[in-house]
């Protein structure tokens, strides 16, 4: 077969595409392509709802973080001097401990141990004054020390009250010894 | 490389990108969301796609359908379009396979059951066209009139330029039975275009 026909059809391809696409098609593709924005941007917004309302919580969850590390303390007695640190976490145990055992008596003498407790608390409070003061104290080392001779000094008086306590005990103790023996 | 033979590559590189796409920059338009360059390129391609389309489904409203679902499909997936070849390829392989699902949709066989090969058919010199006087109308009536897949493997061969293995493809057919259909095409063409009384010289 000659290849005529296909030597026609190529130099006349142009005439080959004559029809017209109907009128108002454009419009109509027009409205489908606005209807798909529609959807998408529905779709931005409620994305961007959701996004907001995550970085809402994001910022109050690093308020509350940044304000429970700032309320507890800012800095730590360990990164001045990591021997003070230690002594530090020792003497609190060691305070811990005391109180603990003073606490014995809060049912036997409750305004005594109300007394006790009290002298605690003042210098408790010093304790907590010197530690936020720590972060923006010129010298941090000086307060550092401080608050170590708070916490030796509650050991101190946390000993002596126990001392009292012991000998009010062997009072009690002997007096019961006498009624007794008498 | 020499150097100039690198500055002659660069050059051809660059004739080539101006070659590729003329309407490079409106694609690159249309994919940051401009209506104004959909419309540009919908007014640039909008007549050679449907006349693609309309040699497909053969039918003047839905060949505007497959036209309108095409360019709406096309600009949503403007994005995925890297430019490569030309928005005119891209945005023509869409038009061809959205006319051939419709006419899948149609439940159209595209290719006859008996399914003979290229090789088993005459050499056939019958049909010499060289005393025919070819016109563009009759041609193209012709080839409307022919049946389905005849029609459709024709016009994607002769038409849309493309080669047997591209239409093997897009049907999902053998290259063999393209050929074969193409020649059976062929044919069935002339005869119906003696029977019309084509001019002779």
């Amino acid at each position: 077969m000659s290849e005529k026909f296909e030597k026609f059809i190529r130099s006349n391809r142009r005439e080959f595409d004559e029809c017209e696409p109907p009128v108002g098609l454009w419009e109509r593709i027009e409205q489908q392509l606005d209807k798909k924005q529609q959807v998408k941007k529905a779709r931005m917004v409620r994305l961007s709802f959701v996004v907001r309302v995550a970085a809402a919580l994001l910022v109050v969850l690093t308020a509350g973080v940044l304000f429970l590390k700032h309320g507890n303390n800012s800095i730590d007695i360990s990164s001045v001097s990591p021997e003070m640190g230690k002594l530090q976490v020792q003497y609190a145990s060691m305070i811990e401990d005391k109180q603990q055992e003073l606490k014995r008596i809060e049912k036997e003498d409750p305004q005594l141990y109300r007394e006790f407790a009290s002298e605690i608390a003042k210098m408790d409070t010093n304790y907590q004054k010197l530690q936020n003061d720590l972060a923006t104290s010129p010298n941090r080392e000086e307060t550092v020390k401080a608050m170590i001779r708070n916490l030796q000094t509650q050991i101190d008086v946390l000993n002596q009250q126990l001392t009292i306590i012991q000998q009010i005990n062997q009072i009690k103790k002997g007096q019961t010894h006498e009624t007794q023996s008498i | 490389m020499p150097k100039i033979v690198t500055s002659l590559y660069l050059k051809a590189r660059n004739l080539e990108a101006v070659y590729v796409d003329q309407h490079y920059n409106l694609v690159v338009e249309c994919k940051q969301g401009s209506r104004k360059a959909h419309y540009e390129l919908y007014k640039l391609y909008s007549k050679a796609m449907f006349n693609i389309a309309m040699r497909i489904v053969n039918h003047e409203g839905e060949a505007a359908d497959v036209l309108q679902d095409a360019f709406v499909d096309a600009f949503a997936r403007i994005g995925d379009f890297r430019q490569e070849t030309t928005f005119g390829l891209w945005m023509k392989q869409i038009v061809v396979n959205k006319s051939i699902s419709h006419l899948r949709k149609r439940k159209m066989e595209l290719i006859p059951i008996d399914d003979t090969d290229v090789e088993d058919l005459p050499d056939d010199d019958r049909y010499d066209d060289a005393e025919i006087q070819y016109q563009v109308q009759q041609v193209k009536r012709g080839i409307q009139l022919l049946p389905e897949g005849y029609r459709v493997v024709l016009s994607l061969y002769l038409l849309e330029g493309y080669d047997h293995e591209e239409i093997a493809h897009i049907l999902k057919i053998s290259e063999n039975t393209s050929r074969t259909q193409f020649m059976r095409a062929k044919r069935k063409l002339m005869e119906q275009l003696k029977m019309q009384g084509v001019k002779y010289n």
